[in-house]
Order: C-alpha cells, then structure tokens, then sequence
C-alpha cells in the first residue's frame, strides 16, 4: 500500500513538474490616461465589465487587472503593472500567464520583456507568461501624439503656454520619433531588433465611426483626420505600428474606443479563445 | 553584558535588514544575443523621416477673430479645438471668398462644421475635449475665412489643424537618433509636391527646439542655399546645424515653412525628435574580436573587448550588431549585448555566440556595427559609435549549425 502511495506522489510530481497541472491566469494592462488610472476602479471601467467578462470567461479564468498612471513614462508604469502582475502569480499560484494588453500598455509590456533586470520582479513575470496579445499598441508611435506635440503649450509664448499646456510623458513617449530611439536603444521586436522572450500576438484596428451613439467615435474621427495616419487607422494608432512587432493575430474594425471593449466587436471573446 | 546584548540586537536588525539591502544592491547581470532570420536588411539607426501635409496652429481667441485657412483640392479638412471651454463650440464658421474674390468659382459655399464632442480623448492624447470639423472640397486653391466672432463656448484659444488636400508635403530628417550633448545636428526639410516631385523654394523654414521640459529656444533658420550644411542650393531641401543643448535629454523639435504657393500663403508644421546623449560613459576602444574555438574546430562564439571610461557609476547596457554581405546589400547577422554595474572605467566584453552566426546565411567577414551604452538608471543613450571594424580570418562553414527557431505556438482563428 505504501509503495503504491510512493509511486502515485511520484507520478503526481512528474505531471506537476511537466506542467500538466499548469494554472493559467490573464491579465489586462491598460492604455495611457490619466493619473487617476491608478486606481483599480478607473481601470475596471476603461475595459468595462463586459470586456472582463468576456475576457475571463465568466470569470472562471482567474484574472488581475492592472492599474498605473496613465501619464507616466512606460519604464514608470512598468513597474507599477510588475508589482501587480508579481503579486497576482505568487499569490494565486499562476505558471501559466496570458497578458492583454490595450494600446500604451503593450508598450509598457514591452519594456518589461525587453528589459528583464530593470526590476527584479520581471524575469518571474516572463518565465510564467504563455503569451501576449497587444490591441492596437503604438509600437512605433501614434501620429495622433504627434499632433498633440504640435499644438503643445510649450511651443507658445506669453499665457498661452500656460492655457494649453505641456503634453504628459506618456504622449511624449508615444510619439512617432520618440519611439523609434526607444526601439532602437531600449526595446525588442521591432524591424532589426532581437525577438522579445515570448510571443506577442498583434491586433490591429482599422475602424472609425463605430458607433454613432458614443462622444468618443467621433473625436476619433476627427483625430484620425488631422492626424494624417499613412494607411488605415484606429483613430489613434496606425494599423503599421500596431503590427510593427511580433505576429500579427487578426484584424478589426473596432476603433480604438471600441477595440478595448467587447460591444462593437467581440474582442474579449476573442481573447477568451486563449483558454 | 549591555555590550553584549546592544551587539546582539545589532546582529538581529543587520540580518533582518540585510535581504532587503542586497535586492536594492543587486547588480544587473544579462544580456541578449541572437541571430537574426535571412535577408534581414540592416538600416542604419536614424529618426523616421516625418512626411507632414498640416498646417497646424493656436489662435488667441482675445486678439484674434478671423484667420485666413487655404485649401487647395479634394479631401480638406479643418478641426478646431477650444480651449479652455467646458461647452462645444457652435459659432464658428468657414466662410467662402466673396464673389469677384479669387477661387470665389471654386469654393464651395459656407462650410458647415460638425461637433464632435471626444468623451474620454483628452486624457488619451492631451487635446481638448471637443473638437469641431468640417470637410472641404475644392478643385483650385481657395482662400477661405475661419471666423471665430460669433465663438460662443468662452474659449480662451483654438487649436487649429488644416488638411488642405494637397499634395504639398514636408519631409523632415535628423542625421541621426542619438548625438553627443555637445555634438551637432543636421536637420533638413524637404519641400516639395508629391504629385510630380516639384520642390518648393523660396520658403522661409525655421526650426524650434526644445529639450527635456524646458521651454522652447528661438528658431533656427534652415537655408537652401547649397552653404554649410546644406548640400545643394535651390533644391527645395533647406538644412542647418542645430545646437548643441541638455545632456541626456530627448530634444524635440518643431519645423515650420511658411511661403507661397500657387498665388496664396502656404505653412507646414511637422515635428521630430532626437536623444541627447548623457556622456556618463563614453566608449574609449573597441578591440580586435578573439574567435574561440570548441575541439571539432567550429567556432564558438567570437567575444568583442570594448574599453570604457566610467564618469558616474550605474547600470548599464552595451549592444551591437553584426552585418555582413548578401546580394550586394548589407544584412544583419547577429545582436549582443551586455548588462552590468559599472563602477569604474573598465573592459567589458559582447559575446557573439558561434551558433548565431550561422543563421543569417550572410558570408565573413562580418562588419560590427551600432555600438551603444545605455543607461538603465536614467533611460538615455550615453555614448554610441558606428563601429566599422571587420571580423575574418573564417568561413561560414567554421560556424556551428544555428539552433533551430522556436516555433510560434498556435492560436485559435477568429473569424
């Protein structure tokens, strides 16, 4: 009796070591913002529950969903998802994680998996990461912040600089040329750079008046078209920039508004087909 | 005995501190190298050049109650923001030349503009929170007014974006991404019509720059007059050095050209940015590579010495390339890099393994290329150099077969 219990715990640490008994957990990392991203709350509502829903599968899928400031560098802001992201693994046991992502913050987890001893919470948050999928991520800039550097404060003189305004870091760090000396210097997966150590997985948007219901379709319009994106666009991102890096998963028409969320287009169902 | 137990207690603070204290201290041990896939192009690290077809500017609301927009052909578009307002704006109107006026036949007639209310966008791209748009097409240039008058929201400004629906376009090119806090930059603007190739001259270009969050410095003016850095005169490319500004700093630049074109005023705006590098560490020497072989005689790795001069100890990256020959052009062959604390001026090593040599297909010798170091303290560039030195004396055939490529896992369709 006792030997057949050494060879079931045997067996047991075989498959336990082989994976077989993974635990799988997801996490979204938002976009840029504002400070107030930081709380819990104010994330929940930027994907909105129908999105984590979907997403988790009726949240059957244990999840975690990050909160940062929005206005912060993304080496800022890494650091912040990196405790989150470290707490959520040890805490629940997870060996298997999926990352979402959603604009700047597939920047932000860029940074991490090209940057793994900035902080010594990366390389577990790494090694346990199965994949991640970045929506509409600006992985060589948007010109929507380039247009929001033009028309910055600082360029003005007198109270008018005042009145408009400095743009925040993270629109600083999501402009076009800003993004190329990070991609260059900093960052992984782009054109003639090394390979980031697990899959990204692209979603590109392509879609503008989504939805003549919501404020937020139409400024996107608007940004889209003095923006001046070559090629087709989100209304916030360029569809060559969300592709810029790792592999490209599929296509949407969903905006930017819309591609965080699963009303428009089913993106958070389709991010459940991961489990 | 006092003694004793002081000692003690000190003993038990020191261990319950000291984890904590060598997380903090920890020195950053890593580095990367790869080989990269066939027929990987090598492009020299430059800024993007940025292609702008906008005009771009803010208007007093105060001062300011008409401003003169041209557009040109199919496709216009004009947005406004207000500033400062908590309401849209629904008073302002695109009002055509008046008859006799010249374009009077091709404009159209008072163009309507939509609001549209960006719920959510400001925070999103630091713009106001309403913008007002209204779409033009016409098939000659006009001359209309944006007349802000009747502006009921109480803005205090507008931000203004014109697509004129032109083919007019400006190109802006930095020589290079990252420049030594005191080196030169070279900044060109290409003027010219996309259509055919036209360049535009006689335009009065400047350029603004701004470094790190300090305000912006007074324009410097860009010539095309084939002098100093301006390679050919009358060309449509206008150039200038920039000057030198804030070590470590990302330097923003606006370029403007203002001028006239087909019989009316004509302005581009575009920007760029480079990276001023903060010279903490500079590198001193790159080395002669040394080739290390395994006893089957194929090569296992080739390690590159790089000399540093240490001004402010820190964590630090340094990377470089390999490219080598492949149909005539120039392809990547392998990236390495290193981490490490660095704490005095000394020799640090990039280890080319020989298993990624052989990936690329490329023949020896290989080229070194893009040798950086970067903070990983501060996120700036301190030093870079193009390289240039060769690495030889061996054949593809020296180099150990390349571990096969880990494949993409699978993902599910979607439909």
């Amino acid at each position: 009796m006792s030997r057949r219990l050494l060879w079931a715990f045997l067996a047991a640490s075989l498959l336990w070591s082989g994976g077989v008994f993974a635990k799988t957990g997801v996490a979204l990392v938002h976009g840029k913002g504002g400070a107030s991203l930081a709380n819990a709350s104010t994330a929940w509502n930027y994907w909105t529950s129908p999105m984590i829903s979907a997403v988790t599968k009726g949240y059957t899928v244990p999840y975690v969903v990050c909160h940062y400031d929005g206005t912060q560098y993304m080496w800022v802001a890494a650091n912040q998802v990196a405790d989150q992201l470290y707490d959520f693994i040890t805490s629940q046991g997870i060996t298997d994680l999926v990352i979402d992502t959603h604009s700047f913050g597939g920047t932000v987890t860029r940074w991490i998996f090209s940057n793994p001893s900035y902080y010594w919470k990366y390389s577990k948050i790494i090694s346990v990461t199965r994949w991640v999928n970045t929506i509409a991520g600006p992985h060589k800039g948007s010109e929507a912040a380039d247009l929001a550097g033009t028309l910055s404060g600082s360029w003005l003189t007198g109270w008018l600089v005042d009145l408009i305004g400095e743009n925040t870091d993270s629109t600083k760090n999501c402009r076009t040329s800003w993004m190329a000396y990070y991609n260059q210097y900093y960052l992984y997966g782009t054109s003639g750079r090394p390979g980031l150590p697990k899959t990204f997985y692209t979603i590109s948007g392509w879609g503008l008046l989504n939805d003549w219901a919501h404020a937020e379709d139409f400024g996107l319009a608007a940004l889209s078209v003095a923006s001046g994106f070559p090629g087709e666009d989100d209304g916030m991102v360029g569809q060559y920039s969300a592709e810029a890096i790792g592999v490209l998963w599929f296509r949407t028409e969903a905006n930017h508004h819309h591609n965080r969320r699963n009303d428009f287009k089913p993106i958070g169902t389709y991010l459940s087909y991961d489990f | 005995m006092r003694k004793l137990v002081t000692l003690g207690l000190g003993l038990v603070c020191f261990a319950l501190v000291a984890p904590s204290l060598s997380v903090r201290s920890a020195t950053p041990q890593g580095g990367v190298a790869q080989g990269f896939a066939p027929n990987t192009v090598y492009e020299k690290p430059s800024v993007p050049v940025q292609v702008s077809g906008l005009d771009a500017f803010v208007v007093d609301a105060a001062s300011t109650k008409q401003v003169q927009v041209t557009l040109r052909g199919p496709g216009g578009a004009v947005v406004v923001w207000p500033v400062g307002s908590s309401v849209p704006e629904t008073g302002i109107k695109l009002v055509p030349p008046s008859k006799g006026s010249q374009g009077y036949r091709a404009a159209q007639a008072a163009a309507a503009f939509t609001n549209m209310p960006a719920e959510g966008l400001p925070e999103l791209v630091d713009l106001p929170p309403f913008a007002s748009m209204a779409k033009v097409s016409v098939n000659a240039p006009v001359q209309y007014t944006l007349d802000l008058s009747k502006a009921q929201s109480g803005a205090r400004a507008f931000m203004v974006a014109v697509r004129d629906g032109s083919d007019i376009r400006m190109a802006v090119s930095l020589g290079k991404l990252s420049v030594p806090a005191r080196g030169r930059q070279v900044i060109e603007a290409r003027l010219y019509d996309a259509s055919n190739g036209t360049p535009l001259t006689g335009f009065r270009v400047e350029a603004r720059l701004k470094e790190g969050n300090g305000k912006a410095t007074l324009p410097v003016l860009l010539h095309d007059d084939g002098r100093g850095p301006d390679r050919q005169a009358g060309d449509g490319i206008y150039s200038a050095f920039l000057p030198p500004g804030q070590p470590g700093a990302m330097a923003d630049v606006k370029v403007d050209a203002y001028g006239t074109w087909q019989g009316l005023p004509l302005h581009r705006v575009a920007q760029t940015a480079f990276g001023r590098q903060g010279g903490l560490v500079s590198i001193a020497s790159v080395g002669a590579a040394s080739i290390t072989r395994g006893e089957d005689g194929l090569i296992q790795s080739l390690v590159m010495p790089i000399k540093l001069v240490v001004g402010k100890p820190g964590n630090y990256r340094i990377q470089a390339v390999l490219t080598g020959k492949w149909g005539g052009g120039e392809v990547l062959v392998a990236y390495a890099s290193t981490e490490a604390r660095l704490t005095r001026n000394q020799e640090v090593s990039l280890t080319f393994p020989g298993s990624a040599l052989a990936q690329a297909g490329a023949e020896p010798p290989f080229t070194v290329r893009d040798i950086s170091i970067a903070s990983l303290d501060k996120v700036e560039v301190e030093d870079s150099i193009d390289g240039g030195s060769t690495i030889g004396g061996f054949t593809l055939a020296d180099c150990p077969a390349s571990e096969t490529m880990q494949e993409t896992p699978a993902k599910a369709p979607v439909p």
